[in-house]
C-alpha cells in the first residue's frame, strides 16, 4: 500500500457486503482492500499514509465504527471516512458527520451513491496531504532548535517578555535576545505573531 | 552580567577498586543524573554561544556609540580641554583648537595659561582651578577670562570645569575636564547694550516734562509727545531747528544762541524761556539737558527735558498775598507792642499792652518810664541797664525778662523784645518793645520744679519717655533699680532692660492699653546692667498735655524683687509637700471632724476606687464594712476629745467595684492653734494580700486530711473563687500524657459543675503543664481563641499553677479565670503556690485510693460472675427435666390425635400390612370411589377392579416396582366409581418403618384430583395462548435487528446485482465474474429466505409438538435470530455447547422462546453497564442424574430483588417496558417439561438463570 496509488478501505463484518462491494470498487477501477472488523483494520491495515478512503460500517461486533472514527482521531489519521450502516438513525449519523464523516450512506444502497461518496472522500484526502505536509515542515523546523532556544520559543508563545523570559530561565536577557533572534531565523517567520501561528498549528497537530 | 545558576554537579561516584555489586537503583539514579547533567550542559552551552554573540554585538555598539560621541565631542560649538594637575592642555577637541588658533596636536603640548595675557584674567584662570581642584563637587561656577588667541584675536571665554570623576584620588591632584566657551560676541553685545542704557538712564534721571534728544551738533532727533502737543508741531516740525519757530519773539534770538554756545562748550543746558502753545499764550518753560558721551568723552549726543513753570510763577504771586497776610497777623498778635519816644516817653501802646497791664493807652500815652510805678523794684537796675544798653546804641537789641506791676499793683512776669531804632549820627530816635506775657509759664516752670525735686528724691524709679517710647529722663532711684545712670538712660530705649522673660504678647497689650491713653499697672521681670535679673512693679501713665495728643509717658517703677523671692521660695515648698502628698504610695485623707472628706490624694482614690470629687460628697466611715464600724467608733471619740494623740486600726473597706479590701489606717489630728482638732488625718495602707495569704493559710489548716478528696477540692475551688475574686475554678487531674485533664472540682459562678474530661490543647493548661505558674492578665479571651469555655464565659483574665507529684511530675492544674482582668497577679501567685503542694498531695492521695478501690471491685465483680455462671447452668438442668415430662404426655395426645386426623381426613387413606391386607381405610374412601371402607377391607382385590383399563397397566407396573422400593412414591391414575363415573386420583405410596428398622407396612393416601386435572388441561392451553403472544412480543423487539439482519444480504445483492450490470456492459463481459456473482446472490437471496422463515416461526401459533430435540441446535437457532441484536446492543456473547448431548423431550418453539427470553432479558440487564463490560455466556453441559443444564450468564447489575422467588411471579418486572409475564411464562413452560428455572447472583458480577432438562431415555421412550 503506497502513497501512490489510492486505495478504499472496506471494512465490515458481513463477508457477503465486504465482497461485494470490493467487487464493485474494483469495477470502478479503484484498488481496495477488505477487513472483518475494526481491530483488524486497526491491526494490519492502518494508518496507510497517503491518499485514501475508509468505507466503513457503523455495526460491527466489538469496536463498532463510530469507536474506530475516534480511535483514528486519537492516533492522528484523519483519513476521509464513508460511513454504511444497516439501520442509520438521525443522532447516529450527526454524530459521525461531526466527527468528520464524509458522507453516511444507509444499506441497502445504489453503488453510484457509494461511489460519488468515495470520489468526494478521495478529494477531502488530496487536501489533508497537503495541509500535513505544511505542518510536518513546521515541525522540521522545530526540531532544528536547541534546548534552550526551545524552552525561550514556549515563553515567547506564552507572551512573555524577554525580560520575563530571563527572569524564568535565569540567563541575562541579552542573552534571551539573542536566542529569540535564533528562534525567529530558524522558523522562517518574520513577527511573534507568525511564531504563534507556526506553533499553535504543529501543536493542533501533535 | 547578574545570574544565579543552579550548579549540579555530578557527586563523587564511590569508587572501589574491585569491582562492586551494582545496584540498580542507584545506577538508574546516575543515569538519571547524567540525564539530567546533560541537560543542563547543553542549556549552558546555548546559553554561552549566546552570550558570545551578544557581547559581540554590544562591543560593535561601543565602538559606534564611541565614534559618535568623538564626532559630537568636535563638532560642539564649545571647546572641551582636559588639563591636568600642572594646568597643561591633554586633550582638546577640534573647537578648542580653533577657538585658540593652534592645531589641536600642537594645543596637547601647551598651558592654558600660555593664551592669557591680561594679569587680571591671568589671577582668574589660576583662582578657577585651584577651586576646581579643591573641591569634592562635581561642576564649578563659570569664570570669564579674556585670552588671547595664538593669531592675535582677543576673545571673551567662560570657563566651566569639573573634576575627572576618578576614584581614590585625592582632590588637587586631578585633571580637569575644562569647557571653554567663547563668549566675545556676548560680550561685545553686552557693551552695545550698555551703552544703550547710559543713554536712557540720563533720561530718565532729568525727566520731569516733556523729554528731548538732540544730535551732537545740537539738531533735536526727538521731542516728546506732550512738549509736541504744548506747542502743536509734529515730530518733523520740531526736528533740527524746529523748536525756534515756536518760541516767544523775545526769547528766539537769545536762546537760539545761547543753545549753540551750550553745544559748543558742551556745558550743561539750563533755560528759562516761553514757547507759544496752541492755546494762543506764551507757556514759561524751564529746559534743562546733559550731554551724552562715550567713554572717551566725546559727546554723541544731548537729551533733556522741558518743565512748564507757569504754574512756578503763580506760586511766586500767591506767596507775595501770603507774606502781606502775615504781616496783619503779627499786628494783631497777643504781644505787646510799646514804643518809646525819644525822652522815653511812651508813643505807642497797643491793645495787648492794654490787656497785660491794665492800663489803657491814653492813661500811658506821652507818659515817661519813671512816672509811673511799674517795673518791680527788684528787677529796676535790670531795667535801666537795659534802658542804658538800647540807648547808648551799643547794643541795639535787647532781651530782657522781668516783672512789672499791672494798674491793679498784681505782678506780671513779662519778656521784653526790645530794639532800639537810632537815627544817622547815632542818636535814639525810638526803642521798640514787643512784650510776651509769660506769668502763666513762670508759675507753671516753678511748680514743675517744686515737682521734679520730689521726683527726684522718690525712693520709685521714674522715667519720662516720649511718645516713641524713648527716655527723656530718669530719677536717681531710676538709676539706682536699674544699674544705668541718669546720662546713660536719657536717650535709650526702654527695652535695654528687656529680659526676654515677658511675650511679645505683654508688651504689644501695654502698649495697647497705655497708647488708648489708660494707666497700664503690672509686673515684669527686668534685666540690670551688669545683666542681674530683677521683678518690678510698674505704673505706666501716658500723659497728654491739654488733653491733646499723648506726648509723653511716665513710668513710676517699684522694685519687688525680695517679694517674689519669697513668694517663689513659698510656692516652691508649697509644691513639694503637694507632690509628696500627691504621689505618696500611701493614701491619704484628710477629714472634717464630722467624717467629711476635705481633700485626699491619688494614692487614696486608687485604693477605694473613688474620685475626689465622688468621695467628698459622702461620709469616708461609709466605706468601711458596716460590721467594721463600730470597732473604731472609741478611737474616734478619743482622739477628739484629746485623750489619745493617734491610733492604728486595721479594718475592711468596700472597694467601688464591691469588693473588699482590708486596709491598715493610722489616723491622727491636725489642730488649730488653740489646740482644737480641726482635721482627722487618715493614713491608709491595702493589705489585702497578706490577709488573704493569711486566710489561705488558715484554709489549710482548717482542711486537715480527714475530708474526703472530693469535699477538699471543693473546698478549695471556693475558697480560690472567693479570695481571688474570680468567676471560674478548676482544678484538673492529668491524666494520659499530658495531654488531657480530667477535672475533678469545677467552680463557675459559685456553683459547682459536673466534672469532665478535657484535652488540653488550644487551652492555657497547654501552656501552663510543667511550668509553676501561667498568668494572663488580661485578653486571654483572644489568646485562645478556640478554648471554649474561655470563649463561652468571655474571660479577660487567667491564671494557673501546676502540681507537682512526688516525682516531680506534673500531676494537675489549679486554673482559675475571671471576666475583670486581673488586679494583682502578684497575690494570686502566692495563693495558687502556696495551695498547690497541698492540692498535688491529695489529688496523688486521691489517685492512690481510687485505684486500690478499682482492685476490690474488680475482685467483687469476678465472684459475682463465677456465682451467677452456677446459678444458671442449675435452671437449665431443671427446664430440661420439665421438658422431658411434658414431652411424654405429648406423645399420649399425639397418637389419638393422629387416629382423629387420619379418620377425618379428607384424602382417602389406607394401610396396608406387610402381606398387602387392608388393615385400616379412611372413612373418605367413599367420597372418592363410592365404595365404603368395610368393602376395602373386606375384599383385598376391590382395588385392584376399580383401576381405569387404560391405566390398568400402569397400576400393575407400580404396584411391581413398589414391592422392592423403599422410597415414597407416586403415580397419578383414574378409577371409575361405583356409579361408573370417572375420577382422576393421586395415588402416594410410602412404606412404613419401625423405630428398629422393621417393615411394618405401606401407607397409601390417594387424592381426589380430577378438578386440578381439568384446570391443568386448561392452563396448558392458556400457558400456550400467552407463550404465543409473549412470543411475539419478544419478535416485535428483536424487529430492528432482524431488519438489520435481512439488509446485510439485500445490500450485497443489490451491490453484486448493479455490479453484474456493469461487467455485462463490458466488451467483452466476463462471464466467469458474472457466473460468481450470480452464485453470490443465490446465497444471499437463501439467506434473507432463512432469517424469514426462523421469524415466521416464532410468530405461529402451534399446539404443544413434543419431539425429541437436540438442545444446542435449540440454542443455536436462537443465538442465530439475536445476532444482530448482541451488535446492536454491544454484547460480546460466549457460547460454550457441550458437544454430543443426548437428546431432550421437549416442543423446540417453546424451549427456543425460554432461551430467547433469557437472553434477551440479560440484555436488557447489561443495557445500564458501558459497552465494554456487556458480556453473556451461554452454555450446556450435561450433568448427573440424567439433566442437561442450560446457563445463561450475563455481566449486569445482579438480581436486585429478595426472595429471588419473587421473580417468577407473575406481572413482576423490574423493566419500565415490561409486562411482567416472561419469567412467569418461561417458568411454566420449563415445568411443563419438567424442569422448573433458578436464577442466582454471580460471585464477581450479574447474574446466572439456569434450569436442567431431563434426558430422554430410550429405553424409556
Amino acid at each position: 500500500m503506497n502513497s501512490g496509488a489510492p486505495t478504499v478501505f472496506v471494512v465490515d463484518d458481513d463477508a457477503s457486503v465486504r465482497k461485494a462491494l470490493a467487487r464493485a470498487i474494483q469495477t470502478a477501477g479503484m484498488s481496495v482492500s477488505t477487513f472483518a472488523s475494526a481491530r483488524e483494520f486497526l491491526d494490519h491495515g492502518a494508518p496507510p499514509p497517503g491518499l485514501g478512503c475508509i468505507v466503513l460500517d457503523v455495526r460491527m461486533p466489538g469496536l463498532s465504527g463510530l469507536d474506530l472514527q475516534a480511535e483514528l482521531s486519537a492516533r492522528n489519521i484523519h483519513t476521509p471516512i464513508v460511513f454504511i450502516s444497516g439501520h442509520g438513525d438521525i443522532p447516529m449519523s450527526v454524530k459521525a458527520m461531526k466527527r468528520g464523516a464524509v458522507d453516511f450512506l444507509t444499506k441497502p444502497f445504489k453503488v453510484t451513491d457509494l461511489m460519488a461518496a468515495i470520489q468526494e472522500a478521495m478529494r477531502k484526502a488530496a487536501q489533508l496531504e497537503a495541509s500535513r505536509a505544511g505542518q510536518a515542515e513546521m515541525q522540521r523546523r522545530i526540531d532544528l532548535l536547541t534546548p534552550r532556544e526551545r524552552e525561550v520559543l514556549n515563553l515567547v508563545v506564552k507572551g512573555l517578555l524577554n525580560k520575563q523570559i530571563a527572569a524564568e530561565l535565569g540567563a541575562a536577557e541579552r542573552t534571551i535576545k539573542v536566542h529569540r533572534g535564533r528562534v525567529m531565523q530558524k522558523m522562517q517567520v518574520q513577527s511573534v505573531a507568525a511564531l504563534v501561528r507556526a506553533v499553535e498549528s504543529v501543536k493542533h497537530e501533535g | 552580567m547578574n545570574r544565579t545558576r543552579r550548579k549540579t554537579r555530578p557527586r563523587p561516584k564511590p569508587q572501589s577498586p574491585r569491582a562492586a555489586p551494582v545496584d540498580p537503583a542507584r545506577l538508574a539514579q546516575l543515569k538519571a543524573e547524567l540525564r539530567e547533567l546533560r541537560k543542563q550542559l547543553l542549556l549552558e552551552r546555548d546559553d554561552f554561544q549566546a552570550n558570545e554573540q551578544a557581547m559581540a554585538e554590544t562591543q560593535q555598539e561601543l565602538e559606534l556609540s564611541r565614534e559618535r560621541y568623538a564626532n559630537l565631542y568636535d563638532s560642539a560649538p564649545v571647546g572641551y580641554v582636559l588639563l591636568d594637575r600642572e594646568g597643561f592642555i591633554r586633550e582638546a577637541n577640534l573647537t578648542a583648537a580653533r577657538m585658540l588658533g593652534v592645531d589641536r596636536q600642537i594645543l596637547c603640548e601647551m598651558m592654558l595659561a600660555r593664551f592669557i595675557v591680561e594679569s587680571d584674567s591671568r589671577r582668574k584662570l589660576l583662582k578657577h582651578l585651584a577651586n576646581c581642584r579643591r573641591s569634592a563637587s562635581p561642576v564649578q561656577g563659570t569664570t570669564e577670562l579674556k585670552l588671547t588667541a595664538a593669531d592675535g584675536r582677543q576673545l571673551d571665554v567662560a570657563l566651566t570645569s569639573s573634576p575627572e570623576p576618578s576614584l581614590g584620588k585625592r582632590p588637587g591632584k586631578v585633571r580637569l575636564h575644562s569647557v571653554l566657551e567663547d563668549i566675545t560676541a556676548r560680550k561685545r553685545a553686552e557693551e552695545a547694550l550698555r551703552r544703550s542704557e547710559k543713554l536712557y538712564r540720563a533720561i530718565g534721571e532729568s525727566i520731569d516734562y516733556g523729554v528731548w534728544v538732540c544730535a551732537a551738533d545740537g539738531r533735536n532727533t526727538y521731542a516728546s509727545e506732550s512738549f509736541l502737543k504744548l506747542v502743536g508741531q509734529t515730530q518733523e516740525q520740531c526736528s533740527n531747528y524746529g523748536w525756534g519757530d515756536v518760541l516767544h519773539p523775545d526769547d528766539a534770538e537769545r536762546t537760539i544762541a545761547a543753545w549753540r554756545t551750550c553745544v559748543r562748550t558742551g556745558g550743561t543746558w539750563d533755560i528759562e524761556h516761553r514757547y507759544r502753545g496752541t492755546d494762543g499764550q506764551y507757556h514759561p518753560v524751564l529746559a534743562r539737558g546733559v550731554p551724552i558721551q562715550n567713554e572717551q568723552g566725546e559727546i554723541t549726543a544731548w537729551a533733556g527735558i522741558n518743565l512748564d513753570i507757569s504754574r512756578l510763577k503763580q506760586a511766586e504771586a500767591k506767596l507775595q498775598e501770603l507774606t502781606q497776610r502775615l504781616t496783619y497777623h503779627v499786628d494783631h498778635s497777643p504781644l505787646a507792642v510799646i514804643e518809646w519816644g525819644p525822652e522815653m516817653r511812651l508813643v505807642r501802646w497797643s491793645g495787648a499792652a492794654e490787656r497785660i497791664f491794665g492800663w489803657r493807652a491814653e492813661e500811658v500815652l506821652g507818659r515817661r518810664i519813671e512816672d509811673f510805678k511799674w517795673v518791680c523794684e527788684a528787677d529796676q537796675t535790670q531795667v535801666d541797664e537795659v534802658r542804658t544798653d538800647l540807648a547808648s546804641g551799643a547794643n541795639p537789641r535787647r532781651f530782657s525778662a522781668n516783672r512789672n506791676y499791672r494798674k491793679d499793683g498784681s505782678i506780671v512776669h513779662c519778656e521784653w523784645y526790645n530794639s532800639a531804632l537810632l537815627d544817622a549820627d547815632g542818636k535814639l530816635r525810638s526803642i521798640l518793645s514787643l512784650v510776651l506775657d509769660v506769668t502763666g509759664r513762670v508759675r507753671a516752670e516753678e511748680q514743675l520744679r517744686l515737682l521734679s525735686a520730689a521726683v527726684e528724691s522718690a525712693g520709685n524709679g521714674v522715667a519720662i519717655s516720649n511718645r516713641q517710647g524713648i527716655v527723656q529722663w530718669v530719677n536717681p532711684a531710676f538709676a539706682k533699680l536699674t544699674g544705668y545712670s541718669q546720662a546713660e538712660a536719657v536717650g535709650q530705649n526702654p527695652r535695654v532692660l528687656k529680659s526676654g522673660r515677658q511675650s511679645a504678647e505683654f508688651y504689644r497689650e501695654m502698649w495697647d492699653t497705655i497708647l488708648a491713653g489708660k494707666v497700664w499697672r503690672g509686673e515684669l521681670i527686668n534685666r540690670r546692667k551688669d545683666g542681674s535679673l530683677y521683678s518690678e512693679e510698674m505704673t505706666l501713665t501716658p500723659v497728654r498735655v491739654d488733653g491733646a495728643e499723648i506726648s509723653h509717658f511716665v513710668a513710676i517703677k517699684q522694685d519687688i524683687s525680695a517679694r517674689k523671692q519669697a513668694e517663689e521660695a513659698l510656692r516652691a515648698s508649697e509644691a513639694r509637700f503637694r507632690s509628696v502628698f500627691d504621689h505618696a504610695a500611701t493614701g491619704i485623707a484628710i477629714s472634717d471632724c464630722a467624717g467629711r472628706l476635705v481633700q485626699c490624694n491619688a494614692a487614696y482614690c486608687n485604693l477605694t476606687g473613688y474620685s475626689q470629687s465622688e468621695l467628698a460628697t459622702m461620709e469616708l466611715s461609709a466605706l468601711i464594712l458596716p460590721e467594721d464600724r463600730e470597732q473604731e467608733r472609741d478611737f474616734i471619740r478619743g482622739l477628739l476629745d484629746g485623750g489619745i494623740p493617734s491610733y492604728e486600726i486595721e479594718n475592711r473597706y468596700r472597694h467601688r467595684d464591691g469588693r473588699p479590701i482590708w486596709m491598715r489606717k493610722h489616723v491622727s489630728t491636725l489642730r488649730d492653734p488653740s489646740g482644737e482638732p480641726t482635721h482627722l488625718i487618715a493614713l491608709v495602707t491595702d493589705m489585702t494580700d497578706r490577709k488573704q495569704i493569711e486566710e489561705t493559710h488558715a484554709f489549710l489548716a482548717r482542711s486537715g486530711y480527714q475530708a474526703g478528696s472530693e469535699e477538699f477540692f471543693r473546698a478549695l475551688a471556693r475558697h480560690l473563687g472567693q479570695s481571688l475574686g474570680m468567676d471560674l475554678v478548676r482544678i484538673d487531674r492529668l491524666t494520659g500524657d499530658g495531654l488531657t485533664a480530667q477535672t475533678v472540682a469545677i467552680l463557675f459562678d459559685g456553683k459547682f459543675e459536673d466534672n469532665v474530661a478535657y484535652a488540653l490543647k488550644d487551652t492555657p493548661g497547654h501552656d501552663l503543664v510543667g511550668q509553676t505558674i501561667c498568668c494572663f492578665s488580661r485578653d486571654v479571651c483572644r489568646l485562645f481563641p478556640r478554648d471554649a469555655v474561655l470563649q463561652g464565659m468571655e474571660a479577660e483574665s487567667y491564671i494557673g499553677t501546676t502540681l507537682w507529684g512526688l516525682d516531680e511530675e506534673p500531676v494537675g492544674l489549679i486554673a482559675v479565670a475571671g471576666r475583670r482582668p486581673l488586679l494583682n497577679p502578684r497575690l494570686a501567685e502566692s495563693v495558687l503556690k502556696l495551695v498547690s503542694v497541698r492540692a498535688a498531695g491529695e489529688l496523688q492521695r486521691a489517685q492512690a485510693e481510687a485505684a486500690l478501690r478499682q482492685a476490690r471491685d474488680e475482685l467483687e465483680e469476678r465472684v459475682r460472675e463465677r456465682t451467677a455462671e452456677l446459678r444458671r447452668s442449675n435452671e437449665n438442668l431443671r427446664e430440661e427435666i420439665a421438658v422431658r415430662r411434658q414431652a411424654e404426655q405429648e406423645l399420649a395426645e399425639a397418637e389419638l390425635r393422629y387416629r382423629t386426623v387420619a379418620d377425618f381426613t379428607y384424602d382417602w387413606e389406607y394401610w396396608e400390612t406387610p402381606d398387602l391386607r387392608v388393615n385400616y381405610c379412611s372413612p373418605s374412601c367413599e367420597r372418592v370411589t363410592g365404595f365404603s371402607a368395610q368393602e376395602f377391607v373386606g375384599d383385598p382385590s376391590l382395588l385392584q377392579r376399580i383401576v381405569h383399563p387404560e391405566d390398568a397397566a400402569l397400576w400393575q407396573k407400580h404396584r411391581e416396582e413398589s414391592l422392592a422400593a423403599t422410597e415414597p412414591r407416586a403415580i397419578q391414575f383414574r378409577v371409575v366409581k361405583k356409579d361408573g363415573s370417572v375420577r382422576w386420583v393421586e395415588h402416594a405410596w410410602q412404606p412404613v418403618q419401625g423405630r428398629d428398622g422393621r417393615f411394618l407396612g405401606i401407607r397409601a393416601c390417594n387424592r381426589d384430583i380430577t378438578e386440578r386435572k381439568a384446570n391443568e388441561i386448561q392452563t396448558q392451553q392458556l400457558r400456550e395462548e400467552l407463550a404465543h403472544v409473549s412470543r411475539t412480543t419478544t419478535a416485535g423487539h428483536l424487529a430492528a435487528s432482524l431488519a438489520h439482519e435481512l439488509n446485510q444480504p439485500l445490500t450485497a445483492i443489490l451491490s453484486n446485482a448493479q455490479t453484474a450490470r456493469i461487467l455485462l456492459a463490458a466488451d467483452p463481459p466476463d462471464i466467469k465474474e458474472i457466473r460468481d456473482v450470480l452464485d453470490d446472490i443465490e446465497y444471499d437471496s437463501q439467506r434473507a429466505g432463512g432469517v424469514i422463515q426462523r421469524l415466521r416461526a416464532l410468530f405461529k401459533k402451534t399446539g404443544q409438538q413434543r419431539g425429541l430435540l437436540q438442545i444446542n441446535d435449540v440454542i443455536r437457532e436462537t443465538l442465530d435470530l439475536l445476532r444482530s441484536e448482541f451488535v446492536v446492543n454491544g454484547v460480546s456473547a460466549g457460547v460454550h455447547l457441550e458437544p454430543e448431548l443426548p437428546h431432550v423431550l421437549g416442543d423446540r418453539i417453546e424451549l427456543q422462546q425460554v432461551v430467547l427470553n433469557l437472553i434477551v432479558n440479560a440484555m436488557d440487564a447489561m443495557s445500564e453497564s458501558t459497552p465494554g463490560q456487556r458480556r453473556l455466556h451461554i452454555s450446556t453441559c450435561g450433568e448427573q442424574g440424567g439433566t442437561i443444564r442450560i446457563s445463561i450468564r450475563d455481566s449486569g447489575p445482579g438480581i436486585q430483588v429478595q426472595p429471588v422467588s419473587q421473580l417468577f411471579e407473575p406481572f413482576f418486572t423490574t423493566k419500565a417496558s415490561g409486562m411482567g409475564m416472561g419469567l412467569t411464562i418461561s417458568q411454566s413452560i420449563l415445568e411443563a417439561h419438567g424442569s422448573s428455572l433458578h436464577a442466582a447472583n454471580n460471585a464477581d458480577r450479574g447474574a446466572t438463570f439456569h434450569f436442567n432438562l431431563p434426558v430422554h431415555r430410550i429405553e424409556n421412550a
